[in-house]
């Protein structure tokens, strides 16, 4: 019996078919989390910053809700500065790039120029695709949130 | 030479497979599966992040540029991407993944960076070795073939 938890805003999933495993294997899953459960988006809200918490996966499902909450978070500074904490992250692709570079691209442009801090300490899912693109020169990374807020600590 | 501290589940299959609707939760399926799989084969951990990374975005290209299947859309009964995973042994032992990706939708020319767009093939590309994109107006198939990997731990078994 296959189990259907309420969604409201994602597709029904059907289960895969021609699962070929030899020797019979796992069934497939009957069901797939929703998107609520892949990613993870918290809002940590300090005197001088807005700390953008994100774990889970950010993948083409996932990265319109990472580009809501900083779209939530740049409205929100009143004069702070915006950090994006992606240590708790273990999927990051081209979506996820996508949403980080057009985030970081807003905050260039508002006014003060304050850039988009980015925390990545040595999370390898996300620090793998953001050099071998090439965005490490053009976003701003840090090893730690302590340091992003303070400015030091740049990698 | 085996790698320590890590054992191969001997009873790991040596080929993976399977078919997803063409969703935008496929490339999660997708991950899930094969990263479970790269464990069980005691695969490099530093391999086995930029393997997953490439699947994710051959699975998400083929959902949506192959079928074009938009947020939120539900795809035709036809429209699947198949992923086929199997371990290569060379001449001296060492291992190598072999991914196939294919879907039955239209040829997609890859399109080239710009403003932030377009970096997937990037990404696929840096997941191994070798890369190979078959297309036509009746599908694409994305073939990589991993970088060298150790032989397998499993004492005595052959993948």
């Amino acid at each position: 019996m296959r189990r259907s938890p309420p969604r409201t805003n994602v597709p029904p999933v059907k289960p895969a078919g021609d699962e070929l495993l030899p020797g019979g294997g796992e069934a497939a899953p009957a069901w797939s989390p929703p998107q609520e459960q892949l990613i993870d988006i918290r809002r940590d809200e300090r005197a001088d910053a807005v700390v953008v918490q994100v774990g889970g996966a950010v993948d083409g499902l996932t990265a319109p809700r990472l580009r809501a909450a900083l779209g939530g978070a740049f409205d929100a500074l009143d004069g702070r500065i915006l950090v994006v904490d992606l240590t708790g992250v273990g999927f990051f692709g081209s979506a996820g790039l996508r949403a980080l570079a057009d985030a970081a691209d807003e905050a260039a442009a508002r006014p003060g120029f304050e850039r988009l801090r980015i925390v990545v300490d040595h999370n390898r899912p996300v620090v793998r695709p953001i050099e071998l693109t090439g965005y490490d020169a053009v976003l701003a990374l840090y090893y730690d949130v302590e340091g992003a807020i303070s400015g030091t600590g740049r990698e | 030479m085996p790698v320590p501290g890590a054992t191969a589940r001997p009873s790991t299959p040596s080929v993976l497979a399977f078919t997803l609707p063409a969703e935008w939760v496929a490339p999660s399926l997708a991950r899930e599966r094969f990263d479970r799989w790269l464990g069980d084969l005691a695969w490099p951990g530093s391999q086995r992040a930029d393997l997953v990374l490439a699947l994710s975005e051959a699975v998400s290209n083929s959902v949506e540029h192959g079928y074009g299947i938009g947020s939120g859309q539900l795809p035709d009964e036809a429209d699947v991407v198949e992923v086929h995973a199997r371990v290569a042994v060379g001449p001296d032992d060492t291992r190598r993944v072999v991914l196939i990706v294919r879907d039955l939708g239209r040829w997609r020319e890859p399109v080239a960076p710009q403003r932030h767009r377009g970096h997937g093939l990037s990404m696929i590309r840096a997941g191994g070795d070798e890369l190979r994109i078959d297309g036509d107006d009746d599908g694409t198939t994305v073939t990589l073939t991993s970088r060298p990997a150790p032989p397998s731990p499993a004492s005595g078994a052959k993948p």
